[in-house]
């Protein structure tokens, strides 16, 4: 009784959900610098 | 002040209980719902014996949602909550007021209600009389619950929607705890009165604290 | 007369201190991917190479590398909001609630993640997908009291006007989570006795505890780099409303002179 199929699903589900929290992030930080720029803002704070 | 008190009680179970103000509506829904139950689950009697009263506990929670989203909005929107503000009563005590007389006009007939309801889910006439029991204890923890939701969406259009999501899930420990009280003065097998004790420290408590923040919640809506 | 958004010279003000904020939190953004990355990439190794197989959970025991670290962000994350709460509503400061409103989706998330590791764990030990034990039942009610604040601040058109309320929920429900915790408890050893493996029993073996704690070190890192990022991103959000309802009104204002 080994159950890999349950712990590499765990694993992967954790790796997703990490994933698509980080692409939030990035692409929700892109959407509001593009939406800075067009408003005539200078990005703050530097780039990251 | 104590004058002040009463008569905007008496203002509050007058409204609630005049053509329109809705008080009955609690009744008709908790009945609704129990006769779906039934229908749900099939007409076993000896199941629904059994389940009885947790059933009647969770149809009063639900039908104690129904009246939240009038508790405060009507004052809110004729301005009359800008009066009450203004008032010596401080605004926490008012709360209060407005909900033991919401309480009285909807939670006390939900609990005068349950037993009758009961009989048609075959609940044996001891657990009749302790249902009814431990909702009079708990109800006013569900009112006050309900209250801080009703006062964090007074402003918004569709904040109806939203005070079942927001107190459903801070009623748990009250359902938990009223069944649980239930069951062990029926069943077993703890004594009733642990949970009872329980069930009436969380009615007070949330009666004491509950206003606080509701009280808070209605002062950032008139900002 | 009150759906007006506050212009008022104390809501302009809230733009000076974000602004330190924004140039501090690009220093430390780096630092704080890269020990996330690093130490998860320890965790990992020690998690699913350098521990031992459990004798009674097999294999499986390896999901608890993560459920656990999960579960750990999930409260963690709600006394983020509560703590920032507190800030919102004592001393007003505006970042406060820039990092209760960053924090809520990042810790729904972790919490969705502590429910279904915990399921997947559940399904070879206890036989089935969910059981109504009473860490898994008052997670799920932790992540309903995460659905609820979003839900709350959603629904207001203006987030300087849902601060405050949001904040009233997040602390009402931080008082809660003991007595709900408690209650599920209550109710748990009431209707089944103790006999449940538990997830984490009193003797944990160190072969297992250092990998545990590495990992709940690299979530802990993760989420702070996360909510690092995601505070940025709100504040940036708020600068850009701020700025469309400054276009708004100058482009009304020019029409209203105009005619």
């Amino acid at each position: 009784m080994s159950h890999m199929g349950f712990v590499v699903a765990a694993y992967s589900a954790t790796a997703l959900i990490v994933v698509g929290l980080i692409a939030w992030v990035r692409l929700d930080g892109a959407a509001q610098r593009q939406a800075l720029e067009e408003l005539g803002d200078r990005p703050r704070g530097g780039r990251d | 002040m104590t004058g002040q008190i009463i008569s905007l009680f008496r203002r509050e179970v007058a409204l609630a209980t005049r053509a329109g103000g809705g008080a009955t509506m609690g009744v008709v829904f908790f009945l609704i719902l129990v006769a779906l139950m039934p229908l749900s689950l099939g007409p076993d009697l000896a199941l629904l014996s059994r389940i009885g009263p947790a059933l009647l506990w969770l149809g009063v929670l639900l039908a104690t949602l129904l009246g939240l989203d009038r508790l405060f909005k009507a004052d809110w929107e004729d301005g009359s909550l800008d009066l009450l503000t203004m008032s010596e009563v401080p605004l926490a005590l008012t709360v209060l007021t407005k909900t033991l007389a919401h309480w009285v006009t909807t939670g006390l007939p939900l609990v005068l209600a349950a037993p009758l309801l009961g009989i048609m889910l075959n609940v044996e006439p001891k657990g009749l009389a302790v249902v009814a029991f431990t909702l009079l204890v708990g109800t006013p923890a569900l009112a006050s619950i309900g209250a801080i939701g009703a006062a964090l969406t007074v402003a918004l259009r569709r904040g109806g929607l939203l005070v079942p999501v927001l107190v459903l899930p801070l009623s748990v420990p009250v359902l938990i705890f009223g069944i649980s009280a239930t069951q062990s003065a029926l069943i077993g097998p703890v004594p009733m009165t642990t949970p009872l004790a329980v069930l009436a420290a969380l009615s007070l408590a949330s009666l004491v604290l509950a206003p606080w923040a509701s009280a808070a919640a209605l002062r950032l809506a008139l900002e | 007369m009150r759906r007006v958004p506050d212009r008022s010279p104390r809501n302009m003000l809230q733009f000076a201190n974000p602004t330190r904020f924004m140039t501090f939190s690009a220093r430390l953004q780096p630092w704080l991917w890269g020990s996330a990355a690093l130490v998860l990439a320890v965790g990992l190794y020690f998690a699913l190479v350098a521990s031992p197989v459990d004798y009674q959970q097999g294999q499986t025991v390896r999901i608890m590398y993560v459920h656990v670290p999960a579960a750990w962000l999930a409260m963690f994350c709600y006394t983020t909001i509560a703590i920032s709460s507190l800030g919102t509503l004592v001393w007003r400061h505006p970042l406060a609630d820039v990092s209760a409103r960053a924090a809520a989706p990042i810790g729904a998330a972790f919490t969705f993640l502590a429910l279904l590791t915990g399921s997947l764990w559940g399904k070879p030990m206890w036989g089935t997908w969910w059981v109504w034990d009473a860490r898994l039942t008052s997670v799920l009610v932790l992540f309903l009291l995460y659905l609820g604040l979003m839900a709350l601040w959603r629904a207001f058109d203006d987030p300087a006007r849902a601060a405050r309320p949001g904040a009233i929920l997040a602390l009402v429900g931080f008082i809660n989570v003991p007595i709900i915790k408690f209650s599920v408890d209550w109710w748990n050893t009431l209707h089944q006795p103790a006999s449940v493996f538990r997830l984490d029993g009193p003797t944990i073996d160190m072969s297992m505890l250092v990998p545990l704690l590495i990992m709940a070190l690299g979530f802990t890192l993760l989420f702070l780099a996360l909510h690092v990022a995601a505070m940025r991103n709100e504040i940036m959000r708020r600068r850009v409303r701020a700025l469309r309802v400054r276009t708004a009104s100058q482009l009304s204002l020019a029409e209203a002179t105009a005619s």
